[in-house]
């Protein structure tokens, strides 16, 4: 679909001189209809060249799209990353046989934000102890969107999410062109997994089935995807002999485009090494069609060793899979655990685990949501692998205040800052490593928050 | 209560002619009114750790004193559990419109939809798709306050009471009914600065982008600010609006409104607001109380966070 694209509000010219004695370009800048913080910026060259484009909130720009690789006569730059209801300015620059062909400074004004995007409040930013960028994520609630944030809690990017489906993840590419994020339908009542890719204009790019996907997706590195799917099967209970549908999870891979589920391979399965500890009384009815055993939440994948990590909510451990044997290569946390914790509270529910180095591990702890004085917290541990034991080293609860029944996520930045989503707490917070606040935002109530990644920039070039 | 004549001309005090004010209403916060408001939330004790039916048939006045049917117009019953909260602080902050996600614990909603129903038990309302509250652990005594909130829509409070369970109770039936919450306004229309002018410009608008405090005192959302609200009251004075604020709206003569979420730069022709007969606001006339507002339709507490006077001409009575 090629959206309707406005003219951008109040665009053309500034007063400012030329700082060059060439023609200057000839360009124009048009907000997208859907999201009318994002703006494509075109213009023609008479000669092949490569382009982009300073932008920035004052005169002085500031910002520039990633450059071009490829020379041409047509160019189309996106803008991102700007707030709703303000002024930017920006100009466009073309590279021709080494000379800089550049545009007059010009501005846009740019559109609203939906008012059913969550209200974000209680906004903190301190500039000296934040890694710039942005944040993006998913919200749940009375409706789910993916949504960028700025540093001030600007919603810059958005999407809602279609009737009756919802959001976990949602992550930028590689190459920062393009956003890619699974849906799942609300109740599970119906199967609607898939992974799409759009571009930062809303564009769909494709859309990969992932049957009976949920919660969480990874790209791999030679394309397509790997996803969690819901895995059912029929379990007779030993202690009371009686049948019984169960849900436990397969990790899945999946090339990008795929349809149905012709091309998939089923990597490892919760149902080829870990014991069936369902409760036909305390089910949660998260699933219409069986019990929820296993709940695997989240995955990484880890190039360096070729394994997964793939998070079982249920079973309160973290499971690392071999991807060419499919092997289980073992479990920490939980009843099973290969690995002994030495000291500290045992993870409960947790969401998110990812290796930071070999012998560091981080993940948000949900914890026991059922126990008096319940609380959730970002925990950082050290691992030996060869004693088989793990420790925690590092920590964060937020003061014990929210105790998160859904969701969680948790990043370690490049700063040596921490990311936390605080799921059903609706609230993210970027932390230091001494428990400073970097940066938070607070949704209004009603909406929850799903997974959470920094975004350096964005925005780049691309020919739509 | 003595009104203040402060009176912001723009126009010359001679000149009744529409040389005299180019037509747009700078707002500022001196234009402002000021308002205090009581919630007044009642609270019901049932027995904890049970699957308590919630009832809400006799909800037929809502809790501004407005007539509803509780079958059509209860869109979601919300069951919202604030750990750390006591109840006079959720009713403080649902006043300031200060809520977050939190401070709340698990909370479930019965999404009355097909509207056919007027009761539901605890154990039918769900965070899709999960059924997050499990009476037997999580309605327990000590485990926090507890609202319940029925809407129209996702966000317009219809009627709120407080649920506490006890070991002593042994009531299974939530009630929710017209008796349950009352909210009221203090308004003051007569400490602000008037907005007055003479002539009859060939267009009126309004620019609201300073405004930098809401009428509670706190600090002004600007684009929260959704709604323009145009009043015009025949035979009334500010002393009859302010004592019947709560229907600020309801008791206009002529009521004009705009959505102006949409507005980027915070400016708006008046003309954009029509009436329900559909006709688009050509003018103040002389001789009538008006009042503009901007409202926020999305927050928990309806009073408008700005509304101010204006004065029409030397004929304005007030």
């Amino acid at each position: 679909m090629l959206p309707l694209v406005l003219l951008a509000l109040a665009c053309g010219p500034t007063d400012e001189p030329d700082d060059t004695n060439a023609p200057a370009l000839a360009a124009e800048a048009t907000l997208e209809d859907d999201i009318p913080t994002v703006a494509w910026v075109r213009w023609e060259t008479d000669d092949p060249g490569t382009s982009w484009v300073e932008y920035g909130p004052t005169k002085d720009l500031g910002r520039t799209t990633v450059p071009g690789t490829v020379a041409s006569t047509a160019h189309a730059v996106l803008l991102a990353g700007m707030s709703p209801r303000s002024t930017w300015y920006w100009r466009a620059v073309t590279e021709i046989d080494g000379e800089l062909h550049k545009s007059k400074l010009m501005s846009l004004e740019t559109g609203v934000a939906p008012r059913e995007l969550p209200e974000v409040e209680n906004t903190s930013y301190d500039a000296s102890l934040a890694l710039p960028g942005y944040t993006i994520t998913t919200s749940l609630g009375v409706n789910a969107w993916l949504i960028v944030f700025d540093t001030e809690g600007n919603p810059v990017w958005w999407k809602a999410a279609d009737e009756g489906t919802v959001f976990a993840q949602v992550r930028l590419s590689p190459d920062g062109t393009s956003i890619l994020y699974n849906v799942a339908s609300l109740n599970f009542g119906t199967d609607v997994g898939e992974i799409r890719r759009i571009r930062l204009d809303g564009e769909q790019l494709s859309a990969t089935r992932t049957v009976m996907g949920h919660h969480d997706f990874v790209g791999l590195p030679e394309g397509g995807f790997a996803y969690i799917a819901a895995d059912t099967r029929e379990w007779v209970n030993p202690d009371d002999g009686l049948t019984y549908t169960v849900v436990g999870d397969t990790l899945m891979e999946v090339p990008e485009g795929a349809t149905d589920d012709s091309g998939n391979r089923a990597v490892w399965s919760t149902w080829d090494d870990l014991t069936v500890a369902v409760s036909p009384t305390e089910d949660d009815d998260f699933y219409p069609f069986g019990l929820d055993w296993t709940h695997s939440n989240s995955l990484k994948f880890d190039e360096d060793t070729g394994t997964y990590v793939m998070s079982v909510r249920k079973e309160d451990a973290v499971a690392q899979i071999d991807r060419a044997s499919g092997d289980l290569l073992w479990t920490l946390g939980g009843v099973a655990s290969d690995f002994t914790r030495t000291e500290g509270r045992a993870f409960v529910g947790q969401h998110s685990p990812e290796f930071i180095a070999a012998d560091r591990f981080m993940l948000f702890d949900n914890g026991d949501i059922n126990a008096p004085d319940a609380y959730s917290e970002a925990v950082e541990y050290s691992v030996d692998m060869d004693a088989r034991t793990y420790t925690p080293v590092w920590h964060y609860d937020l003061g014990q205040r929210i105790s998160s029944y859904l969701l969680g996520d948790v990043e370690r930045l490049a700063n040596g800052n921490t990311l936390i989503a605080w799921g059903s707490g609706g609230t993210i917070t970027e932390v230091t490593p001494d428990g400073e606040t970097a940066f938070q935002v607070s949704l209004s109530i009603g909406a929850a928050i799903g997974f959470t990644h920094h975004i350096d920039a964005l925005g780049g070039v691309e020919t739509p | 209560m003595t009104l203040l004549l402060l009176l912001a001309c723009v126009g010359p005090d001679t000149d009744d002619t529409a040389a005299g004010f180019d037509g747009n209403f700078v707002l500022t916060d001196a234009n402002n009114y000021g308002y205090t408001s009581a919630l007044d939330v009642t609270t019901q004790e049932v027995q904890l750790a049970h699957d308590v039916t919630f009832d809400w048939s006799g909800l037929t006045t809502d809790l501004l004193g407005h007539a509803m049917d509780p079958a059509t117009d209860v869109d979601l019953v919300w069951m919202v559990q604030f750990p750390n909260l006591s109840e006079a602080d959720v009713v403080a902050a649902i006043l300031t419109d200060s809520l977050l996600q939190l401070d709340v614990g698990p909370y479930v909603q019965f999404d009355n939809d097909p509207a056919d129903t007027t009761t539901a038990l605890l154990s039918e309302f769900v965070f899709p798709p999960d059924n997050v509250i499990q009476p037997e652990t999580d309605f327990v005594d000590g485990s926090g306050t507890w609202l319940v909130r029925a809407t129209s829509g996702a966000s317009t409070n219809r009627m709120l009471a407080f649920a506490r369970p006890t070991e002593t109770s042994e009531n299974h039936t939530f009630v929710l009914g017209s008796d349950a919450a009352a909210l009221d306004f203090d308004a003051d229309l007569q400490s602000l600065t008037p907005f007055a002018f003479y002539g009859e410009p060939a267009t009126y608008t309004a620019d609201w982008s300073t405004l930098a405090t809401h009428a509670n005192g706190n600090d002004i959302v600007l684009n929260s600010l959704d709604q323009l609200m145009i009043a015009r009251y025949d035979g009334m004075t500010l002393d009859d609006i302010e004592a019947d604020f709560i229907n600020v709206d309801r008791i206009a003569s002529d009521l004009y409104t705009a959505d102006v979420y949409d507005v980027v730069d915070y400016k708006a022709d008046l003309s954009l607001a029509t009436n329900s007969a559909g006709e688009a606001f050509s003018g103040f006339g002389g001789g009538a109380l008006w009042l503009v507002a901007l409202r926020c339709t999305a927050c928990a507490n309806p009073a408008p966070p700005f509304l101010t006077v204006v004065q029409v001409g030397a004929e304005f009575t007030p």
